[in-house]
């Protein structure tokens, strides 16, 4: 174990049980609450959820279907915004802004990784990855450059130009992760990132995350109803019923890695 | 975003669906291919109508006896006006700047060679006529001085004369032809000006002035008062502004040697070449623009095909959408790039179009007598049309792409 390994499992050891004041949450939400209007009927996703997530943490949010967490996935992810209480994304004030502001907090602030990957087909994985650099404005040979780094991150260097119907799903996910990580962003979010791999695939793409998380300190929370994968965490929030119903720490973490050189 | 940027990425979308991009670049090529193909076919007609003008000579001026009204077709001539040749004098004497001047006397004349026999018209003409419309002898020679003065029995023919009453092997120089049962010895042959808008202007056949109105047209060449009559002047002025001043003098003569009063109307009328050209230049020009417009109709139907392309795409391509929003993309970046897609489509439409249309207008010109110009403005308004075409019809799928709500769009199966 590294004296960078241990010092991030100290830190995150703090952080769990006392926290501090001065350290800003990448995630703080309050008192939110989201209600959908279905033709005269409200729905109510959320009824009041407080939380807070900080840098380097490594957080599952499960809950059954229905019980809201697509709903407070969408708004920590800057694609939905409560309908009341407040949520501050790495110190932003998010409901305050409009769709631009959004749009540039997601590309900014956030990588997104999907169960059905999303990659954009006929389009190589360096491609793939260069996109969100597209819309930060980052001009061509830079993007090319931090695509092929992420891609190099995630152990697909040697596949730079394979399109994703060229790639297996653990591999078209790990593209999907390597965008998510290209604009170096505060916040993972990933939506049952193994959902659609097979367990060697879905082992592989676990230790992807938890790697980052351990070498290079990136907040990623999952949102999934699969234990296993809540396993490899060292925080569950159980949400049920809109409401969060439970929040502990885990307290032996699974390694996804086979190769044993990741400690938690 | 980048401009080339969203270019280079409607291409990569484009080129997923080759065909699908095709058959709807065919609707725009069509349209531009039509509106290029007219408009170049117009412009050539317009500029064969000139050249033909102007290959009668340059600033002429023709003065013949009646009124035509402006604005309307020929007609109305004064029965009783007429042209003398002393009007003529006046005017070529009265009117300083006149570059060349000519006056001829027309009728019809029967030709008769051997068994062979050749109704055309006769002009009998001052020797200055070859020089004032640019249009001499291809062989022999034309009319001189010294054949007028001594009312010479010779004859200039035309083209079509000489292959009326001549086998293809004679040579009709120098041969004895009989006009209206009056022989004349063939001095020359025209050179060949071949059919135009106005007829065959080769059936025609040239005499000195004297010899037509005094040995072949007697009856018809002389007025009551025994003056001579003319049956048009030609004047050629130096330059576009002589002419507008010679035409104005030329006219204030010929109303005092008619001795009209003030407010009577010109019983002769003066027609300038320029005038003519612009005339014929309006009709042509807006018969060009109509057929254009017809064929921009199915421009319109094009742009409906684009629209109708870019609603599919933009609902089939619904989790891309959702897909960048997610990962930062503003409204507006979507917005322009599918808004850049149905525009890259119609241009690429307009592009083969030009092509196209350019091609068959020189193909049709092959067959045709004038030639099809394509002007650089023609190709320039195609351009702009297609470019207009794409933004128009690719606005609405655009905005709704841009509008789409990411979760909804992401979830979209």
């Amino acid at each position: 174990m590294s004296t960078m390994t241990l010092e991030r499992a100290a830190t995150s050891a703090l952080m769990n049980g006392k926290r501090h004041e001065d350290i800003t949450p990448v995630i703080d939400v309050r008192d939110v609450t989201k209600v959908y209007k279905m033709g005269t009927v409200e729905v109510h996703a959320l009824r009041g959820v407080s939380l807070r997530i900080y840098p380097g943490e490594l957080v599952a949010i499960m809950g059954p279907s229905g019980s809201g967490k697509s709903t407070l996935m969408n708004i920590l992810g800057c694609l939905d915004q409560p309908t009341s209480g407040t949520y501050r994304l790495d110190g932003v004030d998010v409901e305050k802004l409009n769709d631009d502001q959004l749009a540039e907090i997601r590309n900014k602030k956030i990588g997104f990784v999907f169960q059905s990957f999303n990659l954009l087909p006929r389009t190589s994985a360096i491609d793939n990855v260069e996109q969100p650099l597209i819309y930060a404005g980052v001009p061509p040979r830079e993007r090319r450059a931090r695509a092929k780094a992420a891609l190099e991150a995630v152990g697909l260097g040697n596949r730079l130009h394979h399109h994703p119907n060229e790639l297996s799903g653990g591999q078209q996910q790990r593209v999907a992760i390597a965008r998510a990580l290209v604009n170096s962003p505060a916040l993972i979010l990933a939506d049952e990132p193994t959902g659609n791999l097979d367990s060697k695939s879905g082992a592989e793409v676990m230790c992807i995350f938890q790697r980052l998380n351990m070498e290079k300190g990136i907040t990623v929370v999952f949102v999934t109803h699969d234990p296993r994968i809540a396993q490899h965490t060292r925080r569950i929030i159980r949400i049920a019923d809109g409401q969060i119903v439970g929040d502990e720490p885990v307290l032996e973490p699974l390694i996804a890695c086979s190769d044993q050189t990741l400690r938690l | 975003m980048l401009f080339a940027e969203l270019v280079r990425l409607a291409l990569r979308a484009l080129s997923a669906n080759k065909l699908r991009a095709f058959l709807t670049t065919l609707g725009i090529t069509i349209g531009i291919a039509a509106v290029i193909a007219l408009l170049a076919i117009g412009t050539g007609v317009q500029e064969y109508i000139n050249q033909q003008f102007t290959s009668a000579g340059t600033n002429l001026i023709g003065i013949i006896p009646g009124r035509i009204q402006r604005g309307g077709p020929p007609g109305g001539f004064g029965q009783n006006s007429v042209l003398t040749l002393s009007d003529y004098r006046a005017v070529v004497n009265g009117v300083p700047g006149i570059a060349a001047h000519a006056a001829d006397f027309t009728s019809v004349g029967n030709f008769t060679f051997g068994s062979k026999t050749s109704q055309v018209q006769v002009s009998g003409v001052t020797p200055s006529f070859a020089q004032v419309r640019n249009w001499g002898a291809a062989r022999g020679r034309f009319i001189e001085e010294g054949d007028n003065t001594s009312r010479a029995r010779v004859v200039v023919l035309g083209a079509t004369v000489v292959k009326d009453l001549f086998e293809p092997s004679e040579d009709p120089v120098g041969q004895v032809v009989r006009i209206n049962g009056v022989p004349f010895t063939v001095i020359g042959v025209m050179e060949s000006k071949g059919a135009s808008v106005f007829g065959d202007q080769d059936a025609i056949a040239f005499i000195p002035l004297f010899t037509a109105q005094e040995r072949l047209f007697q009856r018809l060449a002389f007025a009551r008062t025994g003056e001579r009559i003319i049956s048009t002047i030609y004047l050629q002025a130096a330059s576009e502004e002589d002419r507008l001043y010679i035409q104005a003098a030329a006219r204030e003569i010929l109303r005092e040697q008619h001795r009209l009063k003030p407010d009577d109307q010109d019983d002769f009328s003066i027609i300038s070449q320029t005038e003519l050209i612009e005339t014929f230049g309006a009709v042509t020009s807006v018969l060009t623009i109509f057929l254009a417009a017809i064929a921009a109709i199915s421009l319109l139907v094009g742009g409906i095909g684009i629209m109708n392309i870019m609603l599919v795409s933009v609902t089939e391509r619904t989790r891309e959408i959702g897909l960048r929003k997610a990962i930062g993309a503003k409204p507006a970046a979507i917005l322009s790039q599918f808004l850049i897609e149905s525009v890259v489509l119609s241009v690429i439409g307009g592009v083969a179009g030009i092509a196209v249309g350019i091609g068959g207008a020189l193909s049709i010109s092959r067959f045709v007598d004038f030639s099809a110009v394509v002007r650089p403005e023609a190709v320039m308004l195609a351009v702009g049309f297609s470019v207009a075409v794409g933004v128009f019809f690719g606005i609405y799928p655009a905005r709704r792409a841009s509008r789409l709500n990411p979760i909804q769009a992401l979830r979209y199966e």
